[in-house]
């Protein structure tokens, strides 16, 4: 039952680090971005195809966020001719061609099989142990980039993307060039979700487009929006809500007499629920974006 | 200063602006006027690197800027405002002053992560300079509340504030009376005063005759996108041309007119 909790609070801080970088994107900047898995799954193939070319782990981590900034460079400058909605449906879509990309290439990313054998970090350790540093690791680096978020919402920076998320115009006639704070934010986000990508097949020990769907996509907004859209530690309250959610649905599953498919099936039907739920009655989350003072 | 050389857009094949050319001197002030729908916002769009123009050329402090964003020009010292300028509701009025400050180093996001100490200067000053501008024009005591949450007037000064704290070389302001209350109209003038006596250059559209006689020197009237008249603001009502345009063809009546068009 430890191990189980400590499970589920590995991933949640995994999904807590994709959810801090989509809300510095969809959140702060108004970018919303419906193939955030993307980022992710940049990093989850890092780790795999570093794995499969018997490279160390930052080589893929590093490769990772080399691959996260090219994409994040085309969707700034995408963001220039597309407005609002119709960056987001493209994000969306480029994102499902590269997860139908990988399913049917196999000899580079595996196919439909994926890449297995990623190397688990502290494998030689007791599980429990493992798991313990494992978390520890997870929240040093869910720390970094909620200090990073924080502290960017607050600079002339985020003045910038805030203003801009809301009036482009205004922002582009005091001088902030919006392409290039979206590019910006769009690779400092981008390379946040690779990171936990990178772990994350770390530490499933395996890679593949199972991640990639939708339905990862959608969980990381319901983290978003249940904890309050704009604001970071609200985010982080929403994966660690989102997480429990979904990791505890086995036991409803389980209770009901469900099988494994529909197990899952249920698990995405609570969190669409949660999403509606949220959107309809409290769409600025449990922990709402607030104006900023500014003291002196 | 600022050079408009044989300007000219059309959109979807109907001329916007034909040809217009004119230039405005250090400290000058000059008006654009004319009646809806005579080009006078595109040619303000154009300055300020919001629309490209199909024809002609820009030129400011003798550098040829035609087509630069309107992030560029704001670096060469061009700034804005808005006929109904939109604020943001999730930003304070205070923060959408300090997002038209020059902050070089917390505008990067590297700047702002790692060079804590400069950053925290660079704020200090903006937010000093800020409350000034605030205090100024009456806005200071709603310096926390949403952007959004003040009236139309108050917010078209706030644009005005916001432009004026990076010390701009050229003003461009798109009716800056539409929808202001006299004692506000009041503040606008005074503050446009001291921004000349800096040596900003000032264009401003405007309908408000009597606007344009208290703060402009000179008036570029235009019609149908060409400029039909240059004159002082007091000469307005004799030219047979610009009465018309405004009017349609008919008795003058004569100059006590202050909101045409």
């Amino acid at each position: 039952m430890f191990n189980y909790i400590l499970d589920l609070l590995v991933l949640a801080s995994i999904f807590a680090v994709v959810a801090v970088g989509l809300n510095l994107q969809a959140g702060v900047s108004g970018l919303p971005n419906f193939g955030i898995v993307l980022f992710f799954g940049i990093g989850a193939y890092g780790a795999g195809l570093a794995t499969k070319a018997s490279l160390p782990w930052t080589v893929g981590l590093l490769g990772a966020v080399l691959v996260a900034t090219a994409a994040a460079l085309l969707l700034g400058r995408l963001s220039g001719s597309l407005p609002g909605t119709y960056w987001g449906i493209a994000t969306l879509a480029i994102a499902e061609a590269v997860r139908v990309i990988l399913f049917n290439q196999d000899s580079v990313f595996g196919g439909a099989q994926g890449i297995g054998g990623v190397s688990l970090p502290f494998a030689s350790l007791p599980e429990r142990t493992r798991l313990i540093l494992c978390l520890l690791v997870m929240i040093a680096i869910l720390a970094v980039c909620l200090a990073i978020s924080q502290r960017l919402i607050g600079t002339q920076f985020g003045r910038a993307l805030r203003l801009q998320r809301e009036q482009p115009e205004l922002a582009a006639s005091l001088g902030h060039d919006l392409i290039g704070v979206r590019t910006a934010i769009l690779i400092i986000s981008g390379a946040m979700a690779a990171a936990a990508g990178v772990f994350y097949a770390h530490y499933i020990a395996y890679t593949g487009t199972s991640e990639l769907e939708m339905a990862t996509t959608i969980t990381v907004w319901t983290m978003v929006v249940v904890g309050g859209i704009g604001n970071s530690y609200g985010v982080v309250l929403g994966a660690l809500l989102i997480q429990t959610l979904y990791s505890t649905s086995r036991f409803l599953g389980e209770a009901l007499n469900l099988s494994a498919d529909r197990t899952a099936s249920l698990r995405i039907m609570l969190i669409g629920f949660a999403l509606f739920g949220f959107l309809m009655l409290k769409n600025d989350g449990l922990l709402p974006e607030r104006l900023r003072k500014i003291r002196a | 200063m600022l050079e408009v050389e044989s300007v000219g857009k059309d959109y979807a094949g109907v001329v916007a602006v034909a040809e217009v050319s004119f230039g405005v001197e250090p400290a000058e002030s000059v008006g654009v006027v004319g009646p809806n729908g005579s080009g006078k916002t595109t040619l303000l769009n154009i300055i300020s690197g919001f629309a490209r123009p199909d024809r002609g050329r820009i030129v400011l402090g003798g550098r040829e800027v035609t087509g630069r964003p309107a992030w560029t020009l704001s670096g060469l010292g061009v700034a804005r405002t808005f006929q109904l300028p939109q604020m943001p509701a999730r930003m304070s009025v205070l923060e959408v002053v300090l997002a038209g400050a020059r902050q070089p180093v917390s505008a990067s996001p590297l700047g702002g992560l790692v060079r804590l100490r400069r950053s925290r200067a660079e704020l200090a000053g903006a937010v000093e300079r800020a409350d000034g501008l605030l205090e100024r024009v009456g806005l200071r005591r709603l310096r926390d509340d949403p952007a959004a949450s003040l009236s139309g007037g108050q917010q078209k000064l706030l644009n005005l504030v916001a432009a004026l704290i990076g010390d701009p070389r050229l003003l461009l302001l798109d009716e800056p009376t539409a929808g202001v209350s006299p004692p506000l109209r009041k503040v606008l003038v005074g503050v446009l005063e001291e921004v000349r006596a800096k040596g900003t250059a000032i264009v401003t559209v405007e309908h408000d005759m009597a606007f344009v006689s208290e703060v402009c020197e000179r008036v570029v009237v235009l019609d149908g996108g060409s400029v039909i008249a240059r004159c002082a603001p007091s000469e307005l009502h004799l030219d047979e041309q610009v009465v018309e345009a405004y009017l349609g063809k008919r008795r003058a009546d004569r100059g006590t007119r202050s909101e045409v068009g």
